[in-house]
């Protein structure tokens, strides 16, 4: 058969590395079978299935059922939380609403949804409910816990929701500044620490034992000067150096860590003028989504710029990494999740990125976005005043 | 004055209200200078009965905007300080919408308060950039400014807003412009009330929910999506890639303009109803065009009867008819008819109400904390010497007719 007709981004230059007796699928096929790409592809399958696949048209995903929600979503970066449970063949979503937090545990075909909904823990005397900011969970080793971020502080919660095992309350200031204050992003780091961002520009370190209540706040970061938005851990492997954490804050400055033993900064990569509201870090490259639609690869160890996306046309709200494939998700307020596969040249060491697949949640301003497993065959996603997480499944 | 003293007007104005004796409306309160105004342009037209409304139009809108942009309640709002709950909001509105000698009924006032937010809403929710939504404020400001064109003193307070809008949030960055859209937006969740306006326009969907488009001009500062550029570790680009992604949009053309006089741009926070149209909000289906509109009522207006027994009343020579002859004659309605307005006021669904706390001019005891420092700064009546004044140059004036 003829050789497939290119579509853009995909190079002849990264090849699939198997390369061995997969068949070349020309645009006349159909939508590629997995019977076609049964050739002995190893782990980097999807390498082969998306080089062909885009050959012959899109790497498609198709709907699948919506997972409802007890109330609708805010206008929050990174407002989608997901937590795939294998052994239990449940997935739990989290999203935040005002001063409450939905969650959601779905069966695998989503026919069977269980409701919980958590409320922000006033600190004091308060006037009105204090508002989330972000819940995430994070997986450590031993433990997987839930967070939540508020104005008032920080919550943390065993992984299901039913217990709250740890209360951080914020510093109240007397008299109130005129700033807005409250806690935002949060991550594992180390399989020790829980992260967690402030509006002050802080990030504050807490210690997490195995098991047990005894979380205690061992650190404090000061190096960002505008509101932490998100903070990623390293979830690949990272074969240059040892930075295992990234910072964003409101300005679009990033700072990479070093969290073994202590946490010391690595690199400090400087904004140019548009908020970071979202970071990942794979493999030794962070990915960070901004306000003006753009989607920038940056070294970790260096923070040498190696790739700019025009990906939206307008504020990201959420990034996602599957970290077993490189595949990366952007949502947006622009309506669209759009899913990219990072990767490297294994002959310059070019960091690359192509574009795999575009899904538009029609009238939706996204908020949230997350891939539901760690190869990236289904995401999810939700949006502004929608009381529903849309879900996308590879077909 | 009518109530109280002489039966005619003139000789109401001979011997001068003594200082301290100010003149009362029927219901007890008081005029401020405005209504005084009012009440004089009034007279002055009910010559000409043809511009009767309109006079009346715009002493309402003179007396809302400069309660609005009273000195006091502008620096209330200028404090750093959480969004106003709801109640709190709602309050303040109903207290701006009686600031003048309008009156309106509670379900009338419900479907004017849900267009106010449905409309917000939309603005804030479709804002290209988050710093947009200081010039969507600015293109409101720039329309009220037209209205009071010919006011000099409202103007100058309009403007004096103007300037301090300007100061506080130029300098805020992309960032918190965002963190203040994104509060607006958790204030404004779950409404989908649907407005008729917006149907038409295709604005909005049958289901309450505002259209998203896919197209059209980028914010000023995004790039058009469909590029990638990758660089080596020395920074050089070395492959550039394009690719769709789904939505087709252009550059845009150029920078609204966030000085005190320009070019907005942006279109946003412009007048909704600049082109003559009807306004409806649907819930139960009711539908009445806005009293502004009724140069297309061909009936003689209902309200110049009413508009003729005040001034009537004023002047003395009628005896007051109705029991409760409390009302200053001008009501809005917003329905087809008082039954319609009345029913929908019934009828109106429990997720839907506002729970307006009823406000008596100045005695009640405030349980609500926030609500009592909100008013304190917000007050409808003029300072006493001011309107003392103000009556007593009115009274000058008529004194030399």
């Amino acid at each position: 058969p003829a050789a497939p007709p290119h579509r853009a981004g995909w190079s002849p230059r990264s090849p699939c590395p198997a390369s061995a007796g997969c068949v070349p699928v020309t645009q006349a096929t159909p939508t590629p079978s997995r019977a076609v790409m049964s050739s002995p592809c190893d782990a980097r399958a999807l390498t082969t299935r998306c080089a062909v696949a885009m050959a012959a048209g899109d790497t498609g995903y198709r709907k699948e059922r919506s997972v409802p929600l007890k109330s609708s979503s805010s206008a929050l970066y990174n407002n989608l939380s997901v937590l795939p449970l294998r052994d239990k063949q449940l997935t739990y979503f989290a999203a935040v609403h005002g001063s409450t937090v939905s969650l959601a545990s779905a069966s695998a075909d989503g026919l069977s949804v269980s409701h919980r909904q958590l409320q922000a823990k006033e600190g004091g005397l308060a006037v009105s409910a204090s508002i989330v900011t972000q819940a995430s969970w994070c997986v450590l080793p031993s433990r997987v816990l839930l967070v939540l971020t508020s104005q008032k502080g920080i919550q943390m919660y065993e992984s299901d929701g039913s217990i709250m095992v740890y209360w951080h309350a914020l510093d109240v200031l007397e008299p109130p500044p005129a700033q807005a204050v409250f806690a935002r992003g949060i991550a594992a780091a180390s399989g020790r620490f829980i992260c967690v961002g402030t509006s002050s520009g802080l990030v504050l370190v807490f210690d997490i034992p195995s098991k047990g209540t005894n979380i205690t706040l061992s650190e404090v970061l000061e190096e960002h000067r505008d509101s932490i938005t998100d903070i990623a851990s390293e979830v690949g492997e990272n074969p240059d150096g040892d930075a295992d954490l990234v910072t964003a804050d409101d300005s679009g400055a990033l700072c990479v860590w070093r969290s073994k033993e202590e946490f010391s900064l690595l690199t400090k990569i400087s904004a140019f003028g548009w908020t970071c509201s979202s970071v990942k870090l794979w493999n030794g490259v962070i990915a960070a989504g901004y306000g003006n639609g753009q989607i920038r690869l940056y070294e970790a160890m260096s923070g040498a710029l190696r790739a700019t996306v025009s990906a939206h046309a307008r504020w990201i709200y959420a990034l996602d990494l599957a970290p077993l494939t490189g595949k990366l998700l952007s949502g947006a307020e622009d309506s669209y999740v759009q899913i990219w596969k990072l990767s490297r040249s294994p002959d310059t060491g070019d960091i690359e990125i192509e574009h795999c697949h575009s899904e538009c949640v029609t009238d939706t301003q996204l908020c949230g976005a997350r891939f539901c497993d760690p190869e990236g065959n289904a995401f999810a996603a939700t949006g502004y005043d929608l009381s529903e997480i849309v879900r996308y499944g590879q077909v | 004055w009518a109530g109280r003293c002489s039966t005619s007007w003139t000789s109401a104005c001979g011997p001068r209200a003594s200082p301290g004796r100010r003149p009362a409306k029927m219901n007890g309160q008081m005029w401020t200078g405005n209504e005084l105004e009012s009440v004089i342009t009034l007279v002055v037209s009910s010559c000409v009965p043809g511009f009767c409304f309109k006079w009346k139009l715009v002493a309402v809108m003179n007396d809302i905007i400069t309660t609005m942009f009273n000195k006091k309640f502008m620096e209330e709002l200028f404090k750093p300080q959480e969004l106003y709950s709801k109640k709190a909001l709602r309050t303040v509105y109903d207290r701006l919408a009686h600031a003048s000698i309008m009156r309106l009924n509670q379900a009338s006032m419900d479907k004017l308060y849900d267009l106010m937010t449905m409309a917000f809403k939309y603005q804030v929710l479709l804002c290209p950039r988050s710093k947009d939504i200081l010039l969507v404020t600015f293109n409101h400001l720039d329309a009220i400014k037209d209205f009071i064109r010919d006011s000099p003193n409202i103007l100058n307070q309009v403007d004096e807003t103007f300037r301090q809008l300007i100061d506080m949030y130029s300098c805020l960055s992309a960032g918190e412009f965002q963190l203040i859209r994104q509060t607006l937006l958790i204030f404004f969740q779950d409404m989908h009330i649907r407005v008729s306006i917006f149907l038409k326009d295709k604005v909005q969907n049958s289901n309450g929910r505002f259209v998203l488009p896919i197209s059209g001009p980028v914010p000023w500062g995004t790039e058009v999506p469909g590029l990638i550029r990758m660089f080596n570790c020395n920074g050089d680009e070395v492959k550039r890639v394009e690719f769709t992604n789904g939505g087709s949009y252009i550059s845009p053309q150029r920078e609204g303009s966030f000085d005190l006089y320009g070019d907005r741009v942006l279109k946003l926070g412009t007048n909704m109803y600049s082109v003559s149209r009807p306004v409806e909000t649907h819930m139960s289906g009711a539908s009445k065009n806005l009293a502004s509109h009724t140069k297309e009522n061909a009936a003689p207006n209902p309200l110049a009867k009413e508009e003729l027994n005040f001034l009537a009343r004023l002047m003395g020579g009628l005896e007051i008819k109705k029991p409760n002859g409390s009302e200053p004659g001008f009501r809005l309605n917003l329905f087809t008819t008082d039954e319609e307005e009345e029913y929908a006021a019934l009828t109106r669904p429990e997720e839907l109400s506002y729970k307006v706390i009823n406000i008596q001019a100045t005695q009640d005891q405030w349980q609500n904390e926030e609500l009592a420092r909100i008013m304190g700064e917000f007050e409808v009546t003029d300072q006493p010497s001011q309107s003392t004044s103000k009556g007593d140059d009115l009274l000058a004036m008529m004194d030399e007719l």
